[in-house]
């Protein structure tokens, strides 16, 4: 297993630099850059272009891209992720003023999307093909099929507005202390939508791995045994059950953190996603380097997690 | 057993790498300091100010919305921003040397009074006695020097091209030929003197509407290096946001909100506010939500929301007339779009008319200039109805010089990325195909629309214009070697360095209606557009007056200079 892991991360590095290639260079294709991104459309035709290129040096834009490439890459090795040309602060200080907001977002909403994912596909098992088991089954289909904005834009119209149970966006109120209630009470509505996706899946999967696990030989033995029902499903079925969720899990943080550009727009929650946009508009390239580094560098490492969990879990996979 | 063991292994790991985040997530993000109170100082109001009415009531916090995100704008940055409204925060905290109203008609503000001498090349401006820093310290003429000086420093990137071409010195100092800046004079310190190399009709008004005024001792101190972007952490500080406006800086974090507070010692009278908030409430539609719910106060009102906030009961729905139209600049470089025929039966072949009726909820009509000043605006100029008969007649005589060919395909670009634009677009799109004219339909984000502007990658480009004076339209006969907005006829450009030096009104305005017949004829952009723009204020605020909701739309003429009479009631 060790000699596979450390296989597997020497593979990641090939990959991870791929994928920063690729992410430079696709940055590179976007029309216009920072210097364009700072003046006004109108306001353009008052600048000579002598001081638009000054104003190019100044950021270092005026360097061919591979040399910026390499320079980016130089620095990266020395642990520098650059500064941004939005603020001129360290691109590290500003993601990690940022990271904890988004964190918070994300494991909240893997942590409900574990809870009710796993909890009604549990019941969607126990009660197959009961009303219960069609209605969670139509509703899972909707929740996976449904753009999480629709769900947004829904659950601020109806929690926050009809119902006043949430507030509309933000991470706390102006001139309130930011108490750990207040702050929960601000996530819940953004949690819940940007896990609503992950419900769906992690119910369906659920589900059907209970099947497959009820109809084994060993829960007939148990039965035969005279052991209750209750405890054949939670100290035999379920257990075994689970396994292939923990790989499930691990596969779908990347989609949380990918979701969470949308629900941060929509809910003005000041974490990565909202970061990275706002950095795409302006052309913030170091900015945009470093986020999708990072979030590369967390699929790759979802991927290899998943792999490792799902080969502890089930003594079947062997990786040579 | 060893297998159970494993499951439970795992499951604890699990549990332990969710606890750890949510504990991670429970620690509270940091939160910049409350400043201590500015030490308060003696300011009798002056004549101007002195019938607006103290209060020492709390009048209550007035909120409005931020865009989300905050992207190459910061909403807080003092310094001179082009005229956009991510500077509207800091028009409140600081002050200039005078405010325009939405008739563009200039109101004592640092200045008492001003002075401009025949030749229009010596700006005279007396500053009042009274005015104090937020932190007590006196305003002066040498806090005026310094922040003129400050703005012209290259290493700022702030490069105020009216400033740096206009001012005796400026490129000198600009350049950093030389420190010394003779275009600027203080011989008292409340007295500041502009000298202007050559005659500019105007400059005041244009180059110092943005100018906010920025205390000298405390950027004394500040390296430009530290603050030259927009979202530089220092911006962010109560220590560098002192100004002498009718609010103060308390804090800002940035993506989420700016908070404001009344300054007592306002030489204008205390505010009635106690607080303002700028606040991000995320997209339009949960900044709609928001104004329902009461949580945001004014709201400048999206066109495509403006139907369902006429619905709302909490708010009333002012409509400001702007300043502001929208304009195709016409690629009148390109083959295909050379023939001036071939331009005016473009603007025959839309139907205008029906796009503000039918789009726009009736938020806009037809116009036929480049001054979208109505005041400016030159009679009699061919208004363009929709006619495609005649549009197709234009063509066909194009044709048969050779100079219209059938096949062309025109790229339109435009750069609003909301839904009605693209049904605008479509509409345009099918009344040109109407006459025979095919087109490319292709949207630009903001970013990309500079560069292809400044290639030339465009035939017909949907932008918008709003600039506060006349002579701001120079920037269009500027450079006639660049592929971008400026027309390079010589007649007309002459027309416009003449309008520069006529100091006398009249005979200036009849200079712009010749410019503007010219341009009426030869299209080498077409005027589009001009609209009213809707604003959103909720039933608790009162003092909030047209000049206040002019600014939401036309932050260069700063109706925000009334916000000492602003207040909010608890109900509606």
């Amino acid at each position: 297993m060790r000699t596979y892991i450390l296989r597997r991360l020497a593979v990641s590095v090939p990959i991870l630099l791929g994928l920063t290639v690729v992410t430079f260079f696709f940055t590179e294709l976007m029309p216009g850059d920072f210097v364009d991104g700072l003046m006004p459309t109108t306001a353009i035709a008052n600048f000579s272009p002598e001081q638009l290129e000054s104003m190019r040096e100044n950021y270092g834009l005026n360097r061919p891209p591979h040399v910026r490439y390499l320079i980016w890459m130089r620095e990266l090795a020395k642990g520098n992720m650059g500064r941004s040309l939005a603020s001129g602060a360290p691109v590290r200080d500003e993601i990690l003023a940022r990271l904890p907001a988004t964190l918070q977002l994300t494991a909240s909403s893997l942590l409900f999307g574990i809870i009710f994912g796993v909890g009604l596909g549990i019941v969607s098992a126990v009660k197959q093909y009961s009303w219960i088991d069609q209605f969670l089954t139509l509703l899972g289909f909707f929740w996976i099929s449904t753009p999480g904005f629709v769900f947004a834009i829904g659950g601020i119209f109806l929690f926050s507005l009809k119902l006043d149970l949430f507030p509309t966006s933000g991470i706390i109120n102006y001139g309130e202390e930011a108490t750990l209630l207040i702050r929960i009470h601000h996530m819940i509505l953004p949690a819940v939508v940007l896990g609503l996706g992950s419900v769906a899946s992690f119910m369906r999967y659920a589900r059907s791995s209970l099947l497959d696990v009820i109809r084994q030989d060993y829960i007939t033995v148990a039965r035969a045994k005279g052991l209750a029902e209750k405890a054949i499903l939670m100290g035999h079925a379920l257990r075994n059950a689970l396994i292939p969720l923990i790989t499930i899990i691990s596969l779908d943080i990347p989609f949380l953190i990918g979701g969470t550009v949308i629900i941060e727009h929509i809910f003005a929650w000041p974490g990565m996603g909202t970061y990275s946009l706002a950095s795409i508009f302006a052309r913030d390239y170091p900015v945009i380097m470093a986020v999708n580094f990072m979030v590369a560098l967390v699929v790759l490492m979802s991927n290899l997690l998943a792999d490792i969990t799902y080969a502890f879990a089930d003594p079947r996979i062997r990786y040579e | 057993m060893k297998r159970l063991t494993t499951h439970r292994n795992l499951l604890h790991v699990w549990t332990i790498l969710i606890v750890s985040a949510l504990l991670l997530a429970a620690c509270p993000a940091p939160v910049a300091p409350t400043p201590e109170e500015a030490a308060p100082a003696a300011a009798p109001a002056e004549e101007e100010t002195a019938d607006m009415e103290e209060m020492d009531d709390d009048g209550g916090t007035l909120t409005f919305a931020t865009g989300s995100p905050w992207g190459t704008y910061s909403p807080f940055r003092p310094t001179y921003q082009y005229g956009y409204s991510s500077n509207t925060p800091a028009m409140l905290t600081h002050s200039r040397l005078f405010n325009l109203d939405r008739n563009n008609v200039p109101h004592p503000d640092l200045a008492l009074e001003w002075e401009v001498s025949d030749d229009a090349t010596t700006y005279t401006f007396k500053l009042r006695q009274d005015a104090k820093w937020h932190d007590g310290e006196p305003v002066t003429a040498h806090d005026v020097e310094a922040t003129v000086k400050f703005i012209m420093t290259q290493a700022t990137n702030i490069n105020p091209q009216r400033w740096i071409s206009s001012l005796v010195g400026g490129q000198d100092f600009y350049d950093g030929v030389s420190d010394e800046l003779p275009g600027v004079q203080v011989p008292d310190d409340f007295t500041v003197i502009f000298q202007l190399a050559e005659s500019k009709v105007g400059w005041h008004l244009s180059a110092t509407t943005d100018l906010q005024i920025l205390p000298a001792h405390i950027f004394a101190n500040v390296a430009p290096e530290d603050i030259v972007e927009h979202h530089a952490p220092a911006w962010y500080t109560p220590e560098l946001n002192i100004g002498s406006g009718p609010f103060k800086f308390v804090r800002a974090e940035r993506d989420q909100f700016i908070e404001l507070e009344r300054n007592d010692d306002y030489y204008g009278g205390a505010p009635n506010l106690e607080r303002i908030i700028f606040k991000n409430f995320g997209t339009a539609d949960t900044q709609f939500i928001a104004l329902q719910k009461g949580e945001l106060d004014v709201w400048k009102v999206p066109q495509d929301f403006y139907e369902q906030v006429l619905g709302l009961d909490n708010v009333d729905v002012h409509l400001v007339n702007r300043n502001y139209i929208r304009v195709f600049l016409l690629n009148y470089e390109s083959d295909k779009l050379s023939d001036k025929r071939v331009r005016q039966a473009l603007a025959y072949a839309i139907d205008r008319e029906s796009i503000c009726e039918g789009l726009y909820s009736g938020l806009c009509q037809p116009y036929n200039s480049y001054m979208e000043m109505r005041p400016w605006l030159a009679p009699d100029l061919n208004q363009y109805e929709y006619n495609p008969e005649k549009a197709m007649e234009l063509l066909a005589a194009a044709e048969a010089d050779g100079a219209w060919d059938p096949n062309n395909e025109l790229i339109v670009n435009w750069y609003y990325g909301d839904a009605l634009h693209q049904d605008i677009m479509a509409a345009i799109q099918q009344n040109l195909a109407a006459i025979g004219v095919q087109t490319q339909l292709q949207f630009l984000e903001g970013t990309s629309v500079s560069k292809a502007a400044a290639n030339c990658e465009y035939d017909m480009m949907y932008q918008g214009w709003g600039f506060a004076f006349p002579e701001d339209y120079n920037s269009f006969f500027t450079d006639a070697d660049r592929c971008t907005s400026p027309w390079g006829d010589p007649e007309a450009r002459a027309l416009f360095n003449k309008t520069a030096a006529t100091v006398d009104d009249d005979e200036r305005r009849s200079i712009h209606y010749e410019i503007q017949a010219r341009l009426n004829d030869e299209l080498p952009m077409m005027p589009f557009l001009q609209f009213t723009g809707p604003l959103a204020v909720s039933k608790r605020v009162s003092g909030f007056d047209d000049d206040a909701q002019w600014n939401q739309y036309y932050p260069w003429n700063n109706g925000f200079a009334n916000a000492a009479n602003w207040s909010v009631s608890e109900s509606e």
